[in-house]
C-alpha cells in the first residue's frame, strides 16, 4: 500500500516538475511577450497616450550614504515642481504629467537589483535615474538593458557602467578623462616631478593612477615615485605613514592621491605629521560634505581636488540653480543633487523628443540629445558618455575654493 | 637604515593600541573563558564617548589637566559600560554552553556598532577627532618622532606597568588570579566572585577606551564600526602572546604592530594578510601563544 | 527505519514540486512578479546557506563565522567558468545549464579545498579559535579576491550569465536541505551531536572527533561554495563587499533565530528574514540594531531559537533523540 501510494506521488511529481520545467521557459516568454503587449497597448496603439509617466529614481535614502540620497531627492523634487507648474512634459502635443518613484538602494549593489527589478516590474516605469555609486550601477544595469528601460547613471565614473549595454547612459565624465585633466592641470601649475598615491585594492584608484602615469609622461613629466596600499573596505586602512615617509625621501614637487574620500583625512592628518608639505591633487571621489568638516583645517593647507560639478563655478546656469536650491532647501547643492537633476532633466526631454514612447524609442532619443543643463551641454558620444569640463577646488580652512575649470575641449588630444 | 628605525617607532605606535587592545581581551578570557567579542567595540566607544565630552566644550581645551581629566571620565563611563554589558548579556549565560556567550558577543557587537548609527545625534557618518596632543616633530638621530608617538607609545607602556603592579601587588588583583584559577574555590574563600569579573571588564574596558583615544589621536577619522578590524587584531595579539597571559598581550601587540608595519614598507598589500598569516601559523605551530603554558583539559 | 527516511525524502520533494507550482502559477497569473521571484531564489540561496551552517554551529557544535567566505569562493569560481573559461556566447543554449552545473560543482569543490585546509590546522583545537580563523579567513578572502584582476577586482565581476532560474535553485535548495537530513539522521548525525554534547566523552567512546568534524565542516563549506555560485548567476554579478562580515552574521541570525539543530527552522527563519528587511525597509537605520537585540535576545531568553531541535515531522526520523538533548541542554 505504501509503496503505491509513494509510487503514485512520485509519478505526480515527475510529471508535475515536468510539466513546471517546461512551464518555467513558456513562463519567461510569455511574460516577456505579455510586457511588450501592455506597453503597446498602453502607449502606441491608437495613438493613445499614457496617463501619466513613471520614472524611477535608485538612491540611497538610509544607510552610510543616505546624505548623499538627501540631495538627489531634493534636486529631483525641484525639477517635479518644475513639470508640474507646466502642466507636464509635451509630448506628441499633448501634457502629460510624470511621476518619480524612489527606491532606496542603501547604496548596495544587491539591493539596488532588487530596486531595478521592483521599479520596472511592479510600477513599470519608462527611465531610471540612477544610482549614484557605479558598483550599484554595473550590478543592476543589466536588468534594465535586459527590459529595455533606459537608464542614467549619475555620478558613475567608472568605464564599464556604460559597457553594460546601449540602454545604459551616464551623466558625467569618464575616470580616464579625470586623470588627464589632473596630468594637464599639474603641467600647466609647472610641477614636472610627481609622485602618486593609490589604492590597489581599488580600480578606480589603481585605474585613475595607471592613466594619469602615462598622460603625465606623454606630457614630458617625471613619476619620482610611487606608493601604494591596500584598502579593502572603504577606510579600513588607517595608516599611511610609511607611504607617505616614502613619497617625502622622493622629494617630489607635488602628489596625486587618486583616494577614497574616507582615507582622504587620515592622508592628510598624517602627512601633516610627518611633514611632507607639497601640494596633493585629489579626485572626484573627495567631493563630498563630509570630507571638509573631516579634516582639520592645519592638514588642510595646499590640498586640491578635481570635482565635476561646483557650486562656486561663475558660470551664469551654475548660479541659477544654485540660487533656486539655495531658496527651496537653504544650502549649496552639491555633485550628486546637481548631476542627478541634470539626467532628471535630460530624461525628460529626451521624452519630449522621442518618436515611440518606449524604451527604444526613448533611448534613441537620448543617443540623439543635445541638452543644456546646469553642468553644461551634454551630447553622448557612441559609448553613451557625455562630454563635461571638469574643476579644480581648493581646500581653505572649513570652506571650499574654486581654482579654475579644465575645458574638455582644450585636452581633446 | 634611517627607514627601518622610522618604522619601528610606526610599529611601536601602532604595537601600543593594539597592546591596550588584547590586554582587555586576555583579561577576560583569562577569568571567565571567552571571547569578548564586543571587545574592539569598547575602543570605539572610548573614541566617541571623548569625541562628545570634548564636543561639548566650545573650543577644544588646551590645558593638560583637562584633557587628563576627559580621559579619566572616558575610562569610567566606558569601563561602566563594559561591566553593564557583562552583567546584562555575559554573566546569565555564565554556567551555559560557551558558544552561546560567543554569539551573544557578536550580538552585542552588532549592536554597539548599529545602535548609535540609528541615532539622530550620532548618525552613520564619521567624525574627526579633536587634536588634543599638539603636534611637533622631534629629530632623534636620523629619524623623526612625534609628540603624538612619544605620547602613546609612552600611556601604554605607563598602564601596562600600573596594571601588572595592580595585578601582582594588591589584594584585587591577588583575588583576580585567584578567581582565574578556581571560581568555586575563590568564593569558598570568601571572595566575590561577581564583583571581580566586573572589576575585570571594567578594567579591559577602560583600557580600550584610553586605546580608542590615542588611536583616534593619530587617525582622526572616528567612524562606529573602526573597532571591528582593530579588534580582530587584538585578538590575534592576545593569542599570539597567550591567551589569559597579561604579558603576553603586551608582547603580542608590540609584536604584531611592528610586523605588520614592515610587512607595509615591503609590500602594501600584504599587509592586510599579515596579521591573519601570523594567526594560522601561531595556531599551527605553538597554540599556547608565545608565553602560555600549554595546558592539558581536564575533564 | 530506511523506509522512514526514503519517505521524509519524498514528501520534501513534493513540498518543493508544490512550492514550484503555486510560485509559478501564481507568476503566470502575474501575481507574483519578477522581483518577487528573485527574492524567492535568493531566500532559497539563504536556504542552502543557513541548512549549511547548522550542520557545523548547529548539529556539530562548532562556532564558524565567516560562511559568507566559502560563499564568496563559490560565486566567484563558478562566475569565472560561466564568464571567462566557457562563455555563454560561445556554447548553444542546450549546453548553457550542463556548463552552469558543472561549474556549480567546481565552485563548490574549490571552496570545499579551503573548508579543508582551514579545518586542518583549527579543528584540532577548541572551538573558539575556529571562530577567529573563520572570521580571519572571510576578511582575508575578500581582500585577497579583490587584488585579482582577472575576476573584476574591488568592482566585482559583471556579466555573469543569468543561468539561476527559479526551477533550477528550487531543485538545488531541496537537494541540499535532505542531503543535510539525511547527513544528521545517520551514525555521521550522531557523532555530531556527541561532538557538541562532550567532545571528551564522545572521544573516550572510540569517536574519532577530528575526522567527523572535518567531514561536516568540509561538507558545509562545499555546499556554501554551490550556493554561491547560484547567487552570482542569479544576480549577474558578485562583488567582494556582497561577502562581508555582515553577511556571514545574517547567516549567524538566520541560523540561530531560526533554531540551532533545526533545519525546519533554518528554512522558514531564512525565507522570513529574507523578506523581512525588504518589508521593514523604512526600518533600515534600525535594522541592524534590532537584529542584533533579537539575536541578544534569543540567546538569553530562548537559547535554541524559535525551533530548536525540533523538525515538523517528515524532517526527521522517529524516535530521534535531538529535540529532548537540545531541550537538556
Amino acid at each position: 500500500m505504501k509503496k503505491m501510494v509513494a509510487l503514485v506521488l512520485s509519478v505526480i511529481m515527475v510529471l508535475g516538475l515536468a510539466a513546471c520545467g517546461d512551464g518555467g521557459s513558456e513562463d519567461s516568454k510569455s511574460t516577456t511577450a505579455a510586457k511588450n503587449d501592455v506597453e503597446q497597448e498602453t502607449v502606441q496603439s491608437d495613438g493613445e497616450t499614457p496617463d501619466v509617466i513613471k520614472i524611477g529614481v535608485v538612491c540611497a535614502i538610509s544607510g552610510t550614504y543616505a546624505q548623499e540620497g538627501e540631495y538627489v531627492k531634493e534636486a529631483i523634487d525641484l525639477l517635479k515642481e518644475e513639470l508640474d507648474a507646466a502642466g507636464g512634459v509635451e509630448w506628441n502635443g499633448t501634457k502629460i504629467p510624470v511621476e518619480f518613484i524612489y527606491e532606496d538602494n542603501e547604496g548596495d549593489a544587491e539591493t539596488s537589483v532588487n530596486c531595478f527589478n521592483k521599479l520596472i516590474d511592479n510600477e513599470g516605469v519608462m527611465a531610471i535615474i540612477g544610482p549614484p555609486m557605479s558598483g550599484c550601477l554595473i550590478a543592476a544595469g543589466p536588468i534594465a538593458q535586459e527590459n529595455q528601460v533606459p537608464t542614467i547613471g549619475t555620478m558613475t565614473t567608472n568605464i564599464k557602467c556604460t559597457q553594460v549595454g546601449d540602454y545604459i547612459f551616464r551623466a558625467c565624465f569618464i575616470d580616464n578623462f579625470q586623470a588627464k585633466v589632473a596630468a594637464n592641470w599639474m603641467m600647466s601649475e609647472g610641477y614636472t616631478e610627481v609622485a602618486i598615491l593609490s589604492n590597489n585594492a581599488d580600480d578606480y584608484s589603481t585605474g585613475m593612477g595607471d592613466e594619469f602615469e602615462t598622460q603625465f609622461k606623454a606630457l614630458g613629466g617625471t613619476i619620482l615615485d610611487r606608493e601604494t596600499y591596500a584598502d579593502a573596505g572603504g577606510g579600513d586602512v588607517k595608516d599611511f605613514s610609511v607611504q607617505l615617509t616614502k613619497l617625502k625621501n622622493a622629494e617630489p614637487q607635488a602628489i596625486f592621491a587618486p583616494a577614497y574620500y574616507m582615507n582622504v583625512p587620515d592622508i592628510l592628518a598624517q602627512a601633516t605629521q610627518i611633514g611632507l608639505n607639497v601640494p596633493i591633487l585629489g579626485t572626484d571621489s573627495w567631493d563630498t560634505p563630509d570630507v571638509l568638516s573631516l579634516i582639520d583645517p592645519a592638514n588642510k593647507s595646499d590640498v586640491y581636488y578635481i570635482s565635476a560639478y561646483s557650486a562656486l563655478n561663475p558660470d551664469e546656469k551654475v548660479q541659477e540653480f544654485s540660487k533656486k536650491f539655495n531658496e527651496a532647501y537653504g544650502k549649496t547643492p552639491n555633485s550628486n543633487g546637481t548631476f542627478a537633476y541634470d539626467a532628471a532633466a535630460l530624461v525628460v526631454q529626451a521624452i519630449s523628443e522621442a518618436e515611440t514612447l518606449d524604451g527604444p524609442g526613448l533611448r534613441n532619443a537620448m543617443a540623439a540629445i543635445d541638452y543644456n543643463g546646469v553642468t553644461g551641454s551634454t551630447t553622448f558620444d557612441e559609448n553613451r558618455n557625455p562630454i563635461k569640463d571638469a574643476n579644480i577646488l581648493k581646500f581653505v580652512g572649513n570652506e571650499v575654493e574654486f581654482v579654475t575649470t579644465v575645458k574638455a575641449s582644450d585636452l581633446a588630444d | 637604515m634611517t627607514m627601518i628605525l622610522q618604522i619601528l617607532v610606526y610599529g611601536l605606535q601602532l604595537g601600543s593600541t593594539y597592546a591596550l587592545l588584547a590586554l582587555g581581551y586576555s583579561m577576560v578570557y583569562g577569568i571567565v573563558g571567552m571571547i569578548n567579542f564586543a571587545h574592539g567595540d569598547l575602543l570605539m566607544a572610548g573614541a566617541y564617548v571623548a569625541f562628545f565630552i570634548f564636543a561639548a566644550f566650545e573650543t577644544t581645551p588646551s590645558n593638560m589637566l583637562i584633557i587628563i581629566g576627559v580621559i579619566l571620565l572616558t575610562m569610567l563611563i566606558v569601563g561602566a559600560l563594559g561591566a553593564f554589558i557583562e552583567k546584562v548579556a555575559y554573566k546569565p549565560l555564565r554556567n551555559k554552553a560557551r558558544l552561546s556567550a560567543l554569539i551573544t558577543a557578536i550580538g552585542v557587537s552588532m549592536f554597539i556598532e548599529n545602535f548609535p548609527r540609528a541615532l539622530p545625534f550620532i548618525g552613520p557618518n564619521a567624525r574627526s577627532f579633536p587634536a588634543i596632543i599638539p603636534v611637533k616633530v622631534i629629530q632623534v638621530g636620523a629619524i623623526n618622532v612625534t609628540t603624538i608617538q612619544l605620547v602613546t607609545i609612552g600611556a601604554a607602556v605607563a598602564l601596562m606597568l600600573v596594571l601588572y603592579l595592580f595585578v601582582n601587588k594588591t589584594v584585587y588583583g591577588k583575588q583576580m588570579r585567584a578567581v582565574q584559577q578556581n571560581k568555586d574555590a575563590s568564593a569558598l574563600m570568601g571572595i566575590n566572585v561577581n564583583g571581580i569579573i566586573s572589576l575585570t571588564f571594567f578594567i579591559g574596558a577602560a583600557l580600550a577606551a584610553v586605546s580608542g583615544i590615542l588611536y583616534a589621536s593619530t587617525y582622526p577619522t572616528i567612524t562606529l564600526t573602526m573597532g571591528s578590524t582593530l579588534g580582530m587584531k587584538a585578538f590575534i595579539c592576545a593569542v599570539l602572546g597567550g591567551i589569559g597571559d597579561i604579558r603576553g598581550a603586551m608582547l603580542g601587540g608590540f609584536v604584531l604592530g611592528i610586523a605588520e608595519m614592515y610587512a607595509n614598507y615591503i609590500n602594501a598589500d600584504f599587509s592586510y594578510g599579515i596579521s591573519f598569516i601570523i594567526l594560522i601559523l601561531v595556531l599551527i605551530l605553538r597554540p599556547q601563544g608565545l608565553v602560555g603554558k600549554e595546558t592539558v583539559e581536564k575533564v | 527505519m530506511k523506509k522512514k527516511t526514503r519517505k521524509g525524502n519524498l514528501i520534501a520533494l513534493i513540498v518543493a514540486a508544490a512550492f514550484y507550482l503555486i510560485v509559478s502559477l501564481l507568476n503566470r497569473a502575474g501575481l507574483v512578479t519578477s522581483y518577487y521571484l528573485q527574492l524567492i531564489m535568493v531566500s532559497c540561496i539563504n536556504v542552502c546557506m543557513t541548512v549549511s551552517l547548522n550542520l557545523v554551529n548547529g548539529f556539530t557544535g562548532q562556532f564558524s563565522v565567516g560562511h559568507a567566505g566559502f560563499m564568496a569562493i563559490g560565486s566567484y569560481v563558478s562566475g569565472y567558468i560561466t564568464t571567462q573559461v566557457i562563455p555563454a556566447g560561445s556554447i548553444p543554449e542546450a549546453f548553457q545549464i550542463p556548463v552552469f552545473l558543472l561549474a556549480l560543482v567546481a565552485g563548490g569543490l574549490v571552496s570545499g579545498l579551503f573548508g579543508a585546509l582551514i579545518g586542518l590546522p583549527t579543528l584540532r583545537l577548541r572551538g573558539d579559535y575556529l571562530a577567529i580563523v573563520t572570521l580571519g579567513f572571510g576578511e582575508v578572502i575578500r581582500a585577497i579576491i579583490r587584488l585579482i584582476p582577472a575576476v573584476g577586482g574591488a568592482r566585482g565581476m559583471s556579466g555573469i550569465p543569468k543561468y539561476s532560474s527559479f526551477f533550477l535553485v528550487l531543485v538545488i535548495t531541496a537537494l541540499i536541505v535532505i542531503l543535510c537530513r539525511n547527513m544528521v539522521n545517520c551514525a555521521q548525525g550522531r557523532a555530531c551531536v556527541s561532538i557538541r554534547e562532550n567532545e571528551i566523552a564522545a572521544s573516550c567512546l572510540g569517536v574519532n572527533t577530528f575526522k567527523y568534524k572535518m567531514t561536516v565542516f568540509i561538507v558545509a563549506a562545499v555546499m556554501a561554495g554551490v550556493a554561491g555560485g547560484l547567487y552570482s548567476h542569479a544576480l549577474c554579478y558578485t562583488q567582494p563587499d556582497l561577502y562581508s562580515f555582515q553577511k556571514s552574521c545574517d547567516y549567524l541570525v538566520f541560523l540561530y533565530a531560526g533554531g540551532t539543530a533545526s533545519l525546519t527552522g533554518s528554512v522558514l527563519s531564512a525565507f522570513l528574514l529574507t523578506f523581512l528587511p525588504e518589508v521593514l525597509r523604512f526600518l533600515s537605520d534600525w535594522r541592524m540594531a534590532i537584529y542584533a537585540l533579537l539575536l541578544i535576545v534569543i540567546m538569553l531568553r530562548l537559547p535554541n531559537g524559535l525551533f530548536g531541535g525540533r523538525e515538523i515531522p517528515f524532517m526527521r526520523r522517529k524516535n530521534y533523540i535531538l529535540k529532548e538533548e537540545a531541550e537538556h541542554r
